[in-house]
């Protein structure tokens, strides 16, 4: 979902930062709350690479800190999960350019950035790493299943 | 990705909460549809108690058949008060503008629903609100996921007085799992 510039710069008339500075522990304690009843750091530290990742700011220090934790404590647990934090990042890396390629108004340029890698390049051989295609082959046999699903759809 | 030892995600049952009081008003027996969704011990009275974010989904779906309203979810936001969101609104609703709404509302959606991913992306004309409902299949999300965008364009629609859209929506599914009426419910522009 889009917003323009102008629609970000709205003021809220609802506005109230003592409210806000007041409820704030609230919503960090209920949020830890919900990481603890989820009984899983790696759901966790996939919402803060998610939220990260375009930033690309996704990096263990930064996830650690948003969690509270310190970045090896990070590494311990997400261990005792059977997991670690590059897996991670690979995994929903995978699992997003997957979703992003079948979107056809990003570019591979938006797609890369998305995911946080510097270029496209980059992007694009990690993809076909994944794949075993080019983003652009994947998507063109995307849009031919699209197309063939909607004739089907009409009956030819 | 794999959700292999993960505990399942779960929500407040927000939405839960407005299909049962659409069912009743409707004169639809509800029972049938919980007990499908293996909700039947569920009681919208006790907000305390989280429900499977994946019965809930599934919940919203099956009301939609059951009432016969393919733009279920958009129908049913306008209908709710996103004051029933609790805490998370009164947060989001507390911010500076929208940009900073919209922040807030990324870092703390999961005290509603923790299945839901959300991620601001600045891009040069603006920025987009990334939603993704990890772990609900996407035929079983259609309609949960236009009720949770609808309800936050309303959401900040009433926080700041202003008939504010998105500029645009777009979904990681097939045309035919979303509704047409999107359009006209968020006002979006073309």
């Amino acid at each position: 979902m889009d917003f323009a510039h102008e629609a970000l710069s709205l003021p809220l008339v609802t506005s109230d930062r003592y409210l806000l500075e007041t409820l704030r522990p609230y919503c960090e304690e209920a949020a830890k709350a919900r990481r603890t009843a989820a009984g899983s750091l790696r759901a966790s530290v996939e919402n803060e690479i998610y939220r990260l990742l375009p930033h690309g700011r996704a990096n263990v220090e930064t996830v650690a800190r948003a969690l509270g934790v310190s970045p090896r404590t990070l590494a311990r647990k997400l261990a005792e999960e059977g997991t670690n934090f590059a897996k991670l990042i690979a995994d929903l890396r995978r699992t997003l350019s997957l979703q992003y390629i079948r979107e056809p108004n990003f570019t591979v340029a938006q797609i890369a950035w998305l995911l946080g890698y510097e270029r496209p390049e980059s992007f694009t051989h990690a993809f076909r790493r994944w794949a075993g295609r080019s983003p652009s082959q994947v998507r063109s046999a995307s849009h031919t299943e699209s197309v063939g699903a909607k004739m089907q759809n009409f009956g030819a | 990705m794999s959700v292999a030892g993960r505990a399942p995600a779960t929500g407040s049952g927000f939405a839960a909460r407005r299909v049962l009081a659409v069912l009743q008003k409707r004169n639809i027996e509800a029972a049938p549809l919980l007990q499908r969704v293996g909700l039947s011990d569920y009681n919208p009275d006790d907000r305390q108690q989280r429900m499977s974010a994946l019965s809930q989904a599934r919940l919203v779906e099956y009301a939609a058949e059951a009432i016969a309203d393919t733009a279920f979810g958009l129908h049913l936001a306008q209908e709710t008060d996103p004051r029933e969101a609790g805490l998370l609104l009164y947060a989001v609703s507390a911010g500076k503008d929208v940009r900073e709404a919209l922040a807030l509302f990324a870092r703390y959606s999961h005290i509603v629903n923790d299945s839901v991913r959300v991620a601001i992306v600045p891009r040069a004309e603006g920025a987009t609100l990334a939603l993704n409902f990890a772990g609900v299949p996407r035929h079983r999300a259609k309609q949960n996921v236009e009720f949770a965008i609808a309800v936050v364009v309303k959401a900040l629609r009433e926080a700041s007085g202003r008939k504010i859209s998105p500029s645009r929506v777009a979904f990681f599914a097939p045309a035919d799992l979303r509704s047409e009426g999107i359009r006209p419910v968020l006002q979006l522009p073309g």
